[in-house]
């Protein structure tokens, strides 16, 4: 069985006659340690997956496994805690404390996590040595995205999910976040979900997941993905 | 063209309501803060003008006396020269003394006044059975409070004893008094034994005239007509509407709540007005896209201004308006029922709305509407363009306690968040703290000021009046020496007093004289209730009458003994520092050599009294009352619970103050940090860690606003000392720790409800949707 099994995952939205199906049955599985790609244009259900997989909401039918735990079974203490220990997110704007500098943004991540890593050491390996003790306003999009995934990171997680990291960033500082998430891949072995409108980002995923109004219109396998730098915008 | 500006109005407009809808919290904080600004302020307006109003008016229309002249005997010549004093309407003469009715029972006494002719001043107004005409000498007029507790009716008889005979009278009216509007012997109103009768001169024909009312011309020139008193008749003691007990008392009452008007609204409307301030701020800011959106369309910057400034407008009418009618139709009748208890008023009047208070209410509308055009302004200065996108973050910011490394690295993680939100929100800081610390001063004010008097009176009778018993003598009393032999106690002293005139500087005041022995040791007149030696070369006078007067050591004075009719030339030596009352006190040896008279007590001061001692007293005929300070002070404190009423207008304020306060900012600062709430739940921070970081931003405001608001509350508690002056007592502020401390709690407690309410939004926060986008 796959690290991550999706099994005719339902999510509606509404009621009666104005319900939406965000997700409408959806199945496919992810291995550990791929690189995952979740490609579709916008409404197609792709945030929803994400949100679901991340314990940040509840399916209306179907289940969802993470390794051996049933994140569609948790009760809300449960998913606090798979999101606390297993998860890493990065979000599209960043969602950083604007009150809290870099490094104590990651801190914030390592406060509740007790396998976490010394965030020090994690800023400086997304590249933000020098800049720890800036806050957020002080730091370009680039770097307020790199102290986005060194919090996600800092958790060492097993799975990072990753909603359009790269979309409010411009193609060079985007590059620079992608070629830091395929790193984190391949070096920590972590599971690595990134949803993206941007078809050219597909050619970095191990495994690219299509998805068209709610459900998946194609999950195939790609031998040979491409390097961050080498990938046309 | 009409048409098109009337439908876009017609979107506004919509647009408005719906607003005024969504953000129903906030907009509900305007009115009700609005509301609170005036309605206290009109409450306790509309108060004192009632008061005043149903007072006045009853003054006016039973011609109250302007002066009662009291002398020993007044002949007709007497009469007729007073009342051709210039700015003099009329003098009518009468005999007043106190007089027993003993087929009522023991202890019952009448204040009977037997006027000559119909009563012309101070008319009594009957309220059952008839006027009493001056050639009925079998009839009498019966205070309504008396005739009830006696269950006397028109028609019945009543006995007076008149200078040792008994006469019958019959009761021909039922009646009330302007000059008993407060009716008592003591300090509390007692109608089972004490009240007043009216009868005819023409009854008691061998009594002298001993009393002349004075009603002055309404051009009178009160001080000339005084003077000129004094000049015709040396020898009188003059009371005027200041210094007569019940008019004064009832004045007094106006005065204090008129004083209060000036205190507690203007902290409430200040208060109110910065929470305006920082509502209606945060608000416009809210509105920042939309009033992009609104320009990019085509609206003028008049048509946008008018709808922004139409969130402060309406609501701070409706609430300014409503807390002033609510004000005026609740606070008065509260506050009217609980002074109603002591005084005798014929009827209630409401006075009308009073300009101020329809000034406080536009005042309150103006300053609204005034923040909102600033808080536009700010926002409309930027260009459509920039209006469009949303406003950049606050940059975080270091704070100053940051340069102290040591001491920042040892704060929690949690610690350095909130030093760092609450330096971010400096405003909104600082908007709860006032508010904590309003609450915690309104609430130590008022338990303070029950403190203070309760220490005041406290130390008064329980410790300047250091003896156990009083007993009250009349004209027939002995020496003292005759009693210290007869009758066993610890000891015995004796207290000669009389109402005597005091003039200093052309002002004259009927004060009482207090002859005590020089090595007295019953009353304790020196500071902290000291024993204090009285001076054998002059006057010592009360700090209240020092006060009232002008007087300091040192002073030249005059005292006019009643039926003297030359004054007494005395220095001031000293001036005591009771807290009651306006008194003079001499030494006895001094008295004597004034060759007076000997030194006769009135009254008889018992410490340790055995039960032969008061069972010796009740024997002796001479003994006419009993006095026990521990009853006295429970006496005073009981008229004196009146005021409580004010007090727990005060609680109310307060807590309803704090409410509103810290709702709202609660509130304000979780909308605005609902993103980064949701942020910490996607990063696994459980409900209860979210919770425990808000609820110590929160306790540290809470905590740092209680301690704070001590100081300014024992200040304000002096300030309303200041502010309601009496004529009698001389209160200073005295807050006791424990008050301080329950006051605190409170606050706290009421700090951390509010708190437990606004963190169960938690749960409600939706990450999804939190997160989804920025807007």
């Amino acid at each position: 069985m796959s690290y991550i099994t999706f099994e005719e995952v339902c999510k509606d939205y509404g009621e009666g006659k104005a319900v939406v199906h965000a997700a409408d049955h959806v199945s496919f599985g992810i291995e550990r340690g791929e690189l995952c790609v979740v490609l579709g244009p916008s409404g197609a259900g792709k945030t929803t997956i994400l949100n679901l997989l991340g314990g940040m909401d509840k399916a209306t039918s179907g289940t969802i496994r993470v390794d051996d735990k049933v994140v569609t079974a948790m009760r809300t203490p449960q998913l606090t805690e798979y999101r606390r220990l297993d998860v890493g997110f990065v979000f599209q704007f960043y969602n950083l404390m604007p009150n809290l500098t870099a490094l104590e943004n990651v801190e914030l991540a390592q406060q509740v996590c007790p396998k976490a890593l010394d965030p020090e050491t994690v800023l400086r390996q997304v590249g933000l040595g020098e800049r720890m003790n800036n806050f957020p306003a002080q730091l370009s999009g680039g770097e307020q995205q790199r102290v986005s995934i060194a919090r996600a990171l800092c958790k060492n997680p097993a799975l990072l999910l990753c909603d359009e990291p790269t979309g409010a960033l411009d193609s060079k500082t985007g590059e620079q976040v992608l070629s830091l998430l395929t790193r984190v891949c391949r070096e920590y072995n972590t599971t690595v979900v990134i949803i993206t409108h941007n078809a050219g980002i597909a050619q970095l995923g191990d495994r690219v997941i299509q998805m068209r109004s709610g459900r998946i219109a194609e999950n195939t396998l790609n031998p040979h993905p491409a390097k961050a730098e080498d990938i046309a915008w | 063209m009409v048409a098109r500006k009337g439908r876009r109005y017609t979107a506004l407009r919509k647009k408005m309501w719906r607003d005024l809808g969504t953000s129903a919290m906030q907009f509900l904080a305007i009115v009700l803060l609005c509301a609170l600004g005036t309605w206290v302020y009109s409450g306790l307006d509309g108060a004192w003008r009632m008061i005043d109003l149903s007072a006045e008016t009853y003054f006016t229309q039973y011609n109250l006396a302007d002066f009662w002249v009291n002398v020993s005997s007044a002949s007709k010549a007497d009469l007729d020269n007073l009342a051709n004093i210039r700015g003099v309407a009329m003098a009518q003469g009468r005999f007043t003394d106190e007089m027993d009715a003993p087929e009522l029972g023991d202890d019952v006494t009448l204040q009977v006044h037997a006027y000559q002719g119909d009563a012309a001043v101070n008319v009594p107004l009957v309220l059952e059975g008839e006027a009493l005409s001056s050639a009925d000498l079998r009839g009498c007029l019966l205070q309504r409070q008396f005739a009830e507790a006696h269950d006397l009716h028109v028609g019945d008889g009543l006995t007076l004893d008149v200078e040792g005979t008994r006469m019958r009278f019959v009761i021909r009216g039922i009646v009330l008094s302007p000059e008993h509007v407060i009716t008592s012997k003591d300090v509390t109103p007692d109608p089972e034994h004490y009240g007043f009768a009216i009868i005819s001169k023409d009854a008691v024909a061998a009594l002298p005239i001993n009393e002349v009312l004075l009603s002055l011309t309404p051009d009178g020139d009160e001080a000339a007509v005084e003077t000129a008193v004094q000049a015709l008749l040396p020898q009188a003691l003059i009371l005027t509407q200041k210094t007569h007990t019940s008019t004064q008392r009832t004045r007094a009452d106006v005065t204090m709540f008129k004083n209060m008007t000036y205190v507690f609204p203007v902290l409430a409307f200040a208060i109110a007005a910065m929470i305006v301030l920082t509502t209606l701020t945060r608000m416009i800011e809210n509105q920042r896209m939309q009033m992009g959106t609104l320009k990019a369309l085509g609206y003028n910057d008049r048509q946008i201004r008018r709808h922004y400034l139409s969130y402060a407008f309406v609501p701070s009418l409706f609430g300014a308006l409503l807390g002033m009618f609510v004000g005026h139709y609740t606070l008065p009748d509260l506050l009217y029922g609980m002074e109603a208890a002591h005084y005798i008023l014929p009827q209630k009047l409401r006075a009308p709305v009073s300009p101020y208070a329809w000034g406080m209410s536009g005042l309150m509308v103006l300053l609204s509407v005034l923040i909102c055009l600033y808080a536009y302004h700010r926002q409309a200065q930027e260009v459509t363009a920039a209006l469009l996108r949303p406003k950049p973050p606050k940059a975080g910011s270091r704070v100053l306690l940051e340069n102290w490394q040591a001491l920042w690295k040892k704060f929690s993680f949690n610690s350095k968040m909130v030093v760092r939100n609450m330096a971010r929100n400096k405003g909104r800081t600082l908007v709860a703290l006032v508010g904590l610390i309003g609450c915690n001063m309104l609430i130590i004010c008022a338990m303070g000021l029950q403190d203070s008097i309760e220490t005041c009176i406290g130390e008064y009778y329980g410790g300047t009046l250091s003896y156990d018993l009083r007993a009250d003598l009349d004209s027939t009393a002995g020496t003292l020496e005759s009693y210290q032999n007869r009758l066993s106690a610890d000891r015995v002293e004796g207290i000669m007093e009389m109402s005597v005139s005091l003039r200093f500087e052309g002002e004259s005041r009927t004060v009482v004289m207090s002859v005590l022995k020089e090595d007295q040791q019953l009353l304790k007149l020196g500071k902290d209730n000291t024993l204090v030696t009285l001076p054998t070369d002059g006057l010592a006078v009360s700090r209240k009458l020092a006060e009232v007067m002008g007087l300091s050591e040192g002073d030249a004075v005059e005292i006019w003994l009643p039926s003297d009719n030359k004054a007494l030339p005395f220095t001031i030596s000293a001036v005591y520092d009771t807290s009651i009352g306006q008194n003079v006190y001499l030494a006895s040896g001094l008295w004597e050599s004034l060759h007076k008279g000997a030194f006769t007590p009135t009254a008889l001061l018992i410490s340790n009294p055995t039960a032969l001692c008061r069972h010796q007293l009740e024997e002796m005929d001479e003994v006419t009352a009993f006095k026990v300070p521990s009853q006295q002070y429970e006496q005073t404190m009981t008229v004196l619970d009146s005021t409580t009423a004010v007090f727990n207008l005060m609680y109310g304020a307060a807590l309803g103050l704090a409410f509103v306060i810290c709702y709202n900012m609660g509130l304000i600062n979780f909308t605005e940090r609902t993103r980064d709430y949701a942020t910490l739940k996607v990063l696994g921070y459980h409900q209860k860690e979210i919770r425990r970081l808000m609820m110590w931003e929160n306790d540290l405001i809470t905590i740092m606003g209680a301690a704070l608001g001590v100081y300014p509350g024992i200040w304000l508690t002096q300030a309303v000392f200041n502010a309601v002056h009496s004529e009698y007592y001389i209160f200073v502020a005295h807050v006791s720790i424990s008050s301080i401390a329950l006051a605190s709690l409170i606050t706290c407690l009421f700090s951390i409800f509010i708190e437990r309410l606004l963190t169960r939004k938690v749960r409600s926060i939706d990450m999804v949707e939190a997160l989804k986008s920025v807007e």
